[in-house]
C-alpha cells in the first residue's frame, strides 16, 4: 500500500507490493507477502516488526544480497533512486551497491574482513565512489566524522569494541557517498549505554550527510528516537505505516498495541506483557489477517480475508490493515 | 621453545634407537663369514661400541655439534656431506613437486568450494579418498608403465640422462623431462590434501558475513573474491601444507626408489639393504631435523600472515 | 561400548554399506581362504615369469610362484597387520589418552609432548629405521606400526574424554561415591569411544600402507606372503613383467580403499560436526 501523497520521483526508495520466497532444500518461505514502502529524500523511516516478519529479508532485498538461486521476487517492484531493481542480475547490482544505497549491518565483527586493516576497509569505500579524491585524507575525515580516534585506522577488526566496530561500518557506509542508507538492526548487538550513542550518530549524520535513512529495527523505542515515519511489519507484509507519533500515540492496529504494551512494561521493569501465541510459519501464504490468531479483538472478518489499508488520517498517510478499522465497522460501533 | 625440546628428543630418540635395540650393527660390519672374535673386538673398538652406554652417548653428542655425523659403513664417506649430496636431488623434485601441487590443489578446491554438492564437487572427494588409499610407489609404477613402457613418452629413470653430455638449457629440459613422472607422483597426493583442506577453508571463507559487507561497498565479487576471501581462506592452507611436510618428504622417499631418483630415498634404501647404520641414522636425524624446521617456519609464518595471532604474540589484547 | 553405536544408520548409507560388506567378504576369505583355494603360495615352478589370462592363472613371478596365490594369501596378511596393529594401536592410544584426559595435570603435559613428538616426525623413515634394526618378524612390523599410530589416538580419545567428563551425569556418579577410576573406566570411556571407532578403522588402512611400504623397501618378513613384496619384486621386472606390479598394487588399493571410505563414514556418523 502506497500513502497517496508521495510523487515517485523525489523517492529514494520505492517498494510496491514485493513477494518474495525462499526455496531450499525442497522447501518453499513465503519470506515477503505484499511488501510495500517508501523512503523519500533525507527522509527517516523505520521498519519495525519482530524476528522472520521478513524485515531483514526485505533489508537485503533492497541491496541485492539475498543468494541469487534460492531468493526469488515473485511479483511486485523494487525501485531505488528511480532505478528499478526487481530482476537486476548479480553483474548490475555494483552498480547500485553503495551508491546510491549503502548499509549498515548488524554486528561489525564478523561483517568487518579480519586480517585486513581499518584504514584499508575504508579506503575501498572511498575508492570506489569517491574518484578522484585524496583517499587517506578522505578516510582520516570519515573517520573523524564517526568519532573514532585515527588510531583504529592501523587496528584490525578484532582489536576494537563493538561500538567502535559499529562506527567503522558507518564510515564505510558514508565513504560510498550514498542517497539511502539502510541500517539493519544496528544497535542490537551493542550495550545499551553504546546503543545510544550509535543512534545518535546514524541520526545526526542522517542529518548533516543529506541521507535518506531506513532503519529496521525490533526495537521500538531506537525507531522511535530517530524515525520521522514507521512502517510496522508482521507475516511477510505491512500492518500499519504512518507518522512515527502518531502510529505510537494512538496506534490502529491490534498487533502494534501488543508491542507498545510488552515494550512498556518492560520499562517498567515488570514482568513481561507479550503477545500470546507466536508469529505464524510461513511455509504457505496467508490469505486471512495474520495476526487473527493471536488478536485479542479478532472477529469474524479477520479469518476470511487479508484487510485492505484503511486510512485512519488521510492528512498525515496514517494507515493500518485492520478490520477494525474499516468505516463500516467504524460506523457500527459508533452506532 | 618447544621446538628446541623436540629437537633434543629427536636426537636422544636417534641415539636409544640405535644403541639400544636389539640388533648388532657390529655383526654387520664384519660381514657374513665367521670372523675371529679379535677382529670382531677390534672393529667395536674402532666404532667406540664398547663403550658404557653413557660414555657413547657424550661422544654421539659431541659428533652431533661438530657436523660429525659418522662414517658411512658402505662407502667409508662421511655421513653428512653425503646426505646432503642426496637431499639436493630430493629437493630438485620436492620443491617443483609441491609447489605446482599446492597451486593446482587450492584451485582445485576453491573450485570445488563454489559447487558444494555438484557432480565436480563429488569426484574431487571420491579422488581425494582414492588418493589416500593408494600406495604411492604402486602410483610411480603404473606411471611408468603407461608413460615410459607403453608411450615411450617420458624417461623412467634417474635424474638425468645416463652418459649425456648436455649443457646449458639442454641440462634443464633433460631435468625436466625425468621429473615428469616422479614429480607428477609426489604432486598427484599433495593435490588431493590440498584440495580437501582448501575446500573446506574456501567454503568457510566464502560464506563469511564480511563478503556480504564488502558487496555491500559496491565492490565486484572477482575484487571480493581475490582481495577478502582468498586472503582468508589461504591461512590454513598454508599451515596445513607446512605441517605435511613430513608426510610429503616420506613420499618423496618412496618415489625416488621406485624412479631410481638419486636422492636421500635411494641413498635410504640402499643403506638398508647394506645395513648402513650411520647413513641411517643420519638419514632420520636430518630428515627430522628438516620437518621440524619446515613446522617451525610453519609456525611463525602463521603468526606472521594472521594479524590476530601476531597481536597476541607481540602482548597486545 | 560398540553396542551404542547404531549401525543401521551407517549401513543406510550406500559408501557404508558396500565398505562394511567388501570388508566381511575380505575377512571371510582371509580366515577360511586356504580351505576354499587350494594351493601353496611358495611353490616354485618352472613357469617363470608367464603373463596373465592365459594358463597360469594371474600369471607368475620370476620364481615361477602363482601371483594369484600370492595375492590371495598376501590378503590375509595385510589383514592380520591391519588389524593387529590398529587394534593395539587403539587400545593403547586409548587408555593413554582416557587417562591424560581424564586425570590431566601433569600426566596430560606429558602424554601431550610425546604425542605433539610424534606428530613431528617423519614417521615411515623412523618405522623403517627401527625395523632394519631390529629385524623384521611380523610382530616386530605389527608392533612398530602401532608404536607410531597410538599417539593419535590417544589424542582423540584425550579431547572426548575431556568434554565427556564434564557432563552431569559424571559429576551424579561421584555424589554417589563411585571411584574415579570406576567412572573413567565405567562411564566416561564407553561414552568417549564412539569417534574412536572411525579413527580406529582408518588405521587399519593406514597400517596396511605402512606395512606395505616397509616390505617394499625389502624390511618385512621373508617367509610370508606381501603384497608390498610383490611389488618389490615387480619393481625388477617392470618392464618386462608389468603385471607383477598391477596387482598388488590394485590389492592394496582396493583394500586400503574399503577402509578407508568405512572409517570416513564412521566419521560423518559419530563424530561431532566440525565446522
Amino acid at each position: 500500500m502506497l500513502s497517496s501523497v508521495a510523487a515517485a520521483a523525489k523517492s529514494v526508495l520505492v517498494v510496491d507490493d514485493v513477494h518474495m520466497t525462499y526455496h531450499s532444500h525442497g522447501q518453499t518461505v513465503y519470506a515477503l507477502q505484499g511488501a510495500s514502502l517508501e523512503v523519500k529524500e533525507g527522509e527517516a523511516v523505520g521498519l519495525v516488526g519482530e524476528s522472520g516478519c521478513g524485515k531483514s529479508s526485505l533489508g537485503r532485498a533492497l541491496i541485492g544480497l539475498n543468494p541469487p538461486g534460492l531468493a526469488v521476487i515473485d511479483s511486485g517492484r523494487i525501485v531505488v533512486a528511480g532505478r528499478d531493481v526487481t530482476d537486476l542480475g548479480q553483474g548490475d547490482w555494483p552498480e547500485v551497491r553503495g551508491n546510491p544505497v549503502a548499509m549498515v549491518f548488524q554486528d561489525s565483527l564478523s561483517f568487518l574482513n579480519p586480517v585486513m586493516r581499518i584504514e584499508e576497509q575504508i579506503a575501498e569505500a572511498v575508492r570506489t565512489h569517491d574518484r578522484g579524491v585524496d583517499v587517506g585524507r578522505r578516510v582520516r575525515e570519515l573517520t573523524q566524522l564517526v568519532r573514532l580516534p585515527s588510531a583504529v585506522l592501523r587496528s584490525y577488526p578484532f582489536e576494537l569494541s563493538g561500538g567502535m566496530r559499529q562506527r567503522v561500518g558507518i564510515a564505510i557506509a558514508i565513504g560510498c557517498r550514498p542517497r539511502l542508507l539502510i541500517a539493519d538492526e544496528p544497535t542490537t548487538a551493542l550495550d545499551v549505554t553504546t546503543q545510544a550513542e550509535i543512534i545518535v550518530l546514524i541520526d545526526e549524520l542522517r542529518r548533516s550527510q543529506g541521507m535518506a535513512l531506513l532503519l529496521i529495527s525490533h526495537d521500538l523505542g531506537v525507531v522511535r528516537s530517530v524515525c520521522d515515519r514507521v512502517y510496522i511489519m508482521y507475516a511477510g507484509r505491512m500492518v500499519e505505516q504512518g507518522v512515527t507519533t502518531e502510529v505510537f500515540g494512538a496506534p490502529g492496529h491490534p498487533y502494534v498495541e501488543g508491542l507498545l504494551a510488552a515494550a512498556q512494561t518492560e520499562r517498567e521493569g515488570r514482568h513481561f506483557a507479550s503477545i500470546k501465541g507466536e508469529v505464524p510459519n510461513l511455509s504457505s501464504p496467508i490469505t486471512a489477517c495474520p495476526f487473527a490468531p493471536r488478536c485479542p479483538k479478532v472477529f469474524e472478518p479477520c479469518t476470511q480475508e487479508m484487510p485492505p489499508a484503511f486510512t485512519l488520517d488521510p492528512a498525515t498517510g496514517h494507515l493500518a490493515r485492520c478490520w477494525l478499522r474499516s468505516p463500516a465497522f467504524e460506523s457500527e460501533a459508533d452506532a | 621453545m618447544a621446538a628446541l625440546i623436540l629437537l633434543a628428543v629427536v636426537t636422544i630418540l636417534n641415539f636409544i634407537i640405535t644403541h639400544i635395540l636389539p640388533g648388532d650393527p657390529v655383526t654387520a660390519l664384519v660381514g657374513q663369514f665367521p670372523a675371529p672374535p679379535a677382529y670382531v673386538a677390534l672393529v667395536r673398538h674402532d666404532y667406540g661400541l664398547d663403550q658404557p652406554l653413557y660414555v657413547q652417548l657424550w661422544l654421539y653428542l659431541g659428533n652431533l655439534l661438530h657436523g660429525n655425523l659418522g662414517y658411512s659403513f658402505g662407502s667409508q664417506r662421511p655421513v653428512l656431506p653425503l646426505i646432503l649430496q642426496h637431499a639436493q636431488a630430493t629437493l630438485l623434485l620436492m620443491v617443483p613437486a609441491l609447489t605446482v601441487a599446492s597451486i593446482v590443489g587450492v584451485w582445485l578446491g576453491g573450485a570445488a568450494a563454489r559447487r558444494v554438492g555438484s557432480w565436480y564437487d563429488n569426484v574431487l572427494s571420491a579422488i581425494s579418498i582414492g588418493s589416500y588409499s593408494t600406495p604411492i610407489f604402486w602410483l610411480a609404477q603404473v606411471l611408468i608403465i603407461v608413460f615410459a613402457i607403453n608411450w615411450h613418452v617420458l624417461p623412467a629413470q634417474g635424474m638425468y640422462t645416463v652418459g649425456s653430455d648436455y649443457t646449458g638449457f639442454d641440462t634443464v629440459s633433460d631435468y625436466l623431462l625425468h621429473l615428469a613422472l616422479p614429480g607428477s607422483a609426489l604432486a598427484f597426493f599433495n593435490i588431493a590434501l590440498v584440495a580437501r583442506v582448501a575446500r573446506a577453508s574456501m567454503y568457510e571463507a566464502l560464506h563469511q558475513d564480511y563478503t556480504q559487507l564488502a558487496l555491500a561497498k559496491g565492490l565486484r565479487p572477482a575484487y571480493v573474491f581475490w582481495r577478502h576471501v582468498l586472503p582468508n581462506a589461504l591461512i590454513p592452507i598454508v599451515t596445513i601444507i607446512g605441517f605435511n611436510f613430513g608426510s610429503a618428504l616420506t613420499g618423496a622417499v618412496l618415489t625416488e626408489t621406485v624412479f631410481g631418483w638419486p636422492g636421500i630415498g635411494s641413498l635410504f634404501v640402499a643403506s638398508i639393504v647394506k645395513r648402513d647404520y650411520p647413513v641411517l641414522e643420519g638419514i632420520f636425524l636430518l630428515t627430522s631435523f628438516a620437518v621440524l624446521l619446515v613446522n617451525l617456519i610453519t609456525d611463525l609464518t602463521y603468526g606472521f600472515i594472521d594479524p590476530r595471532v601476531a597481536r597476541t604474540y607481540q602482548g597486545r589484547s | 561400548m560398540v553396542s551404542r553405536v547404531d549401525w543401521r544408520i551407517i549401513l543406510r548409507q550406500p559408501a557404508g554399506a558396500v565398505s562394511a560388506t567388501v570388508i566381511a567378504i575380505l575377512l571371510l576369505l582371509a580366515i577360511f581362504g586356504p580351505v576354499l583355494v587350494p594351493g601353496n603360495p611358495d611353490h616354485i615352478s618352472g613357469d617363470f615369469l608367464q603373463p596373465p589370462f592365459g594358463h597360469f592363472g594371474l600369471g607368475t613371478d620370476n620364481l615361477g610362484r602363482s601371483v594369484g596365490l600370492e595375492l590371495f594369501y598376501g590378503l590375509r596378511i595385510s589383514l592380520l597387520v591391519g588389524l593387529l596393529a590398529a587394534a593395539s594401536a587403539t587400545l593403547l592410544g586409548a587408555g593413554v589418552g582416557a587417562i591424560a584426559g581424564y586425570f590431566g595435570k601433569s600426566v596430560d603435559g606429558v602424554v601431550m609432548r610425546i604425542s605433539e613428538s610424534f606428530q613431528v616426525l617423519p614417521t615411515f623413515i623412523l618405522a623403517a629405521l627401527i625395523v632394519a634394526l631390529i629385524g623384521a618378524g611380523l610382530d616386530r612390523v605389527i608392533a612398530v606400526i602401532a608404536l607410531l599410530a597410538w599417539p593419535q589416538t590417544a589424542r582423540l580419545m584425550r579431547a572426548q574424554v575431556l568434554r565427556v567428563k564434564q557432563l552431569e551425569f559424571v559429576d551424579a556418579a561421584r555424589c554417589m561415591g563411585v571411584g574415579e577410576w570406576r567412572i573413567m573406566l565405567g562411564e566416561v570411556i564407553p561414552n568417549a569411544f564412539a569417534p574412536i571407532l572411525a579413527t580406529a578403522t582408518l588405521t587399519i588402512g593406514d597400517a596396511i600402507l605402512i606395512e606395505a611400504g616397509l616390505s617394499f623397501l625389502g624390511l618385512s618378513d621373508p617367509t610370508v606372503v606381501s603384497w608390498g613384496r610383490m611389488l618389490s619384486t615387480g619393481q625388477r621386472y617392470l618392464f618386462e613383467s608389468p603385471w607383477l606390479s598391477i596387482f598388488p598394487g590394485l590389492a592394496i588399493f582396493a583394500t586400503v580403499l574399503v577402509f578407508t571410505v568405512l572409517g570416513d563414514v564412521l566419521n560423518k556418523v559419530l563424530n561431532p560436526r566440525s565446522a
